[in-house]
């Protein structure tokens, strides 16, 4: 390499910095990072303070919300940033739920330790599923995951040794008695696991992601190892299904083949298109969306489901970056006009 | 220049269904060199590129760098083995930025695991730097460090085949396989081509370039083979291949043109 180039590292490193805070969207980087800290102190703060706001039920919707956020989390990172699409998520979050579940009732585990190990049975699910099914891409690869969900399913209700069949398995009891507090709990887990899938998309491994999602061929060629690459997407998608299961299972305090059929794994997908495959945070607003509108559209009675799938419709085809993408974008809108600059004006 | 082999192709044969697209094809390219590889449309040049790189397995036959034999390898394999590539139709990553692009190139999968995300985030900078500054050293030779913020797909087409240049340095691979690195560029852009590669050559890389522009390949080329429906029809120096009847025969055709129309 020549000089000139070892001489400029420095000052350019300076620019890279620069535009990982909000350079390229037109946004001054103090004013993005002021926003960033405000919304999160907001949000932070909204959630403290909400089950003092609302009645019992809206508090156990948002309870179950951040819970599917969890689940839709490891959706985000398979579909929205490695770009395989699965029809099986519930199954994962069943498997999760099943392993708490029998932990907790069968050999009286604590809730610290059952919890990591339904991740871990997400994670072992994923290999063992992974390794047959990932050779498949597309359509083929979403056809193999609903069979692996029915799959799982069969096993559910038909294994009744292990999980008492139908007949589900009762009286999971609670880490805590209080409704709020497991709220807590849920939540906290769910920003944890958060936190740290923000911070692996920062590294190489996020790029390589995104790099296998636009163009196989070139990842590879790249030196990125194509197969290694997506077994890790899935099974940070199996942990977090399995997490998401095992934070199911205490708060229903009864599990049942029923909360983890297709129809669930097709709810889960909806919540991550909804909401916004490409940011991490469309897993929390697809999970909201979707818990809270149905319940609350039931007012409009034999309409609602009619209202309900247009609204679908709506987002796909006006925000295709889901509803996340639509709040980031106004968010940028506000920081530029604040910033007094445009877009095209800084990025030349 | 030695007369050491850099890589080894032997006796490559390579089937589509019926179609033979490349048969019993040797040839070597030694250390240091820039070696070409031309040949009519459909001449299998740059399946035998795919074929180096572990995209398509071969029937029949082996490629070795270096003694180590690649056959059977997959892709990023063969790139961690210190063979990188560019693409006949460019492949960049449009929506990342071009430093990400460079960056991918430079990502070595054995060096950062995902718990290193959670865990040993020192470690994890430490080697991400090292990765960075590569990126940017790799940028900078192609003049694309002052922009490599930009998106990739806002590039002109001049400047992705640059950056994808860059993003085959990166990791300062032994050998570099150009697949028509020239086509496209205008004349200027095409001198620059020839300099930039020549200096490539000087910092260690050999290179073999696939290429339909004549004129760049003779300038630039030390040898070059000559493919024609799948067989090799020489290997010699670019005076030698001017002259030779059968590539004359291959290029212009008389009896064979005819044929050459159908593939």
């Amino acid at each position: 390499m020549s000089k000139s180039a070892s001489a400029s590292v420095s000052s350019h490193k300076e620019t890279l910095q620069q535009y990982q805070h909000g350079k390229l969207l037109g946004v001054k980087s103090s004013h993005l990072k002021t926003f960033r800290y405000v919304s999160y102190l907001l949000f932070l703060g909204l959630i403290l303070i909400l089950p003092s706001l609302v009645n019992g039920l809206q508090l156990r919707l948002a309870t179950l919300a951040s819970i599917w956020f969890v689940a839709t989390m490891g959706l985000q990172v398979l579909m929205g940033q490695a770009g395989l699409v699965s029809i099986g998520q519930a199954a994962f979050v069943g498997v999760g739920a099943y392993t708490a579940a029998i932990l907790a009732t069968k050999h009286g585990f604590s809730f610290l330790l059952t919890i990591p190990i339904a991740g871990l049975s997400g994670v072992i699910l994923a290999i063992i599923v992974g390794f047959p099914t990932l050779k498949l891409r597309g359509h083929y690869l979403a056809i193999a995951s609903i069979g692996v969900g029915q799959i799982i399913l069969v096993l559910m209700v038909n294994w009744r040794a292990v999980t008492n069949g139908m007949d589900g398995i009762t009286s999971i009891t609670r880490p805590v008695e209080s409704n709020t507090t497991y709220f807590y709990i849920c939540v906290a887990i769910g920003l944890f696991i958060a936190a740290a899938l923000y911070s692996l998309r920062k590294t190489p491994v996020g790029l390589a992601f995104t790099a296998l999602r636009t163009d196989e061929t070139a990842a590879g060629a790249m030196g990125i190892s194509v197969a290694w690459h997506y077994l890790i997407a899935f099974m940070i998608s199996g942990f977090c299904a399995g997490v998401a299961g095992g934070l199911f299972a205490y708060n229903e305090g009864f599990i049942s083949p029923y909360g983890f059929d297709l129809g669930q794994s097709i709810v889960l997908l909806t919540m991550i298109i909804i909401g916004g495959l490409r940011h991490i945070s469309g897993a929390l607003v697809g999970a909201i969306l979707l818990v809270f509108l149905p319940p609350n559209l039931e007012f409009l009675g034999s309409s609602y489901m009619v209202i309900y799938g247009v609204a679908v419709l709506l987002v796909i085809l006006f925000a295709p970056d889901g509803a996340a993408g639509a709040i980031l974008k106004l968010r940028d809108k506000f920081l530029r006009k604040i910033s007094g600059t445009s877009r095209e004006g800084v990025t030349q | 220049m030695t007369n050491e082999s850099i890589l080894e192709v032997d006796g490559i044969r390579q089937e589509f269904g019926g179609l033979v697209a490349l048969d019993n094809v040797s040839f070597n390219v030694r250390k240091g060199e820039i070696h070409g590889l031309i040949g009519p449309n459909g001449a299998g040049k740059s399946t035998l590129i795919n074929v180096i790189t572990g995209i398509y397995k071969p029937r029949q036959g082996k490629v070795s760098v270096s003694g180590t034999k690649l056959t059977g390898m997959r892709p990023d394999q063969v790139y961690a083995a210190g063979i990188a590539r560019t693409f006949q139709n460019i492949r960049v990553w449009p929506e990342l930025s071009l430093f990400d692009n460079v960056m991918i190139g430079a990502y070595r999968s054995s060096e950062i695991q995902p718990w290193n995300a959670l865990l040993r985030k020192k470690k994890l900078r430490q080697r991400v730097a090292g990765m960075e500054k590569a990126t940017l050293e790799a940028l900078a030779t192609f003049d694309l460090d002052k922009i490599a913020d930009r998106p990739a797909g806002s590039l002109s087409y001049g400047q992705k085949k640059l950056l994808e240049l860059a993003r085959a340095v990166v990791a300062s691979p032994t050998l570099l396989l150009l697949d028509e690195p020239a086509a496209g560029l205008n004349p200027v852009e095409v001198g620059n081509l020839q300099e930039r590669i020549r200096s490539l050559v000087g910092g260690g890389t050999s290179v073999l370039v696939i290429e339909h522009n004549m004129k760049f390949v003779m300038g630039l080329c030390e040898n070059i083979s000559v493919l024609n429906f799948g067989r090799k029809i020489m290997t010699g120096t670019p005076s030698e291949v001017q002259n030779s009847p059968d590539v004359i025969e291959a290029y212009l055709g008389s009896t064979s043109f005819q044929n050459s129309k159908k593939s």
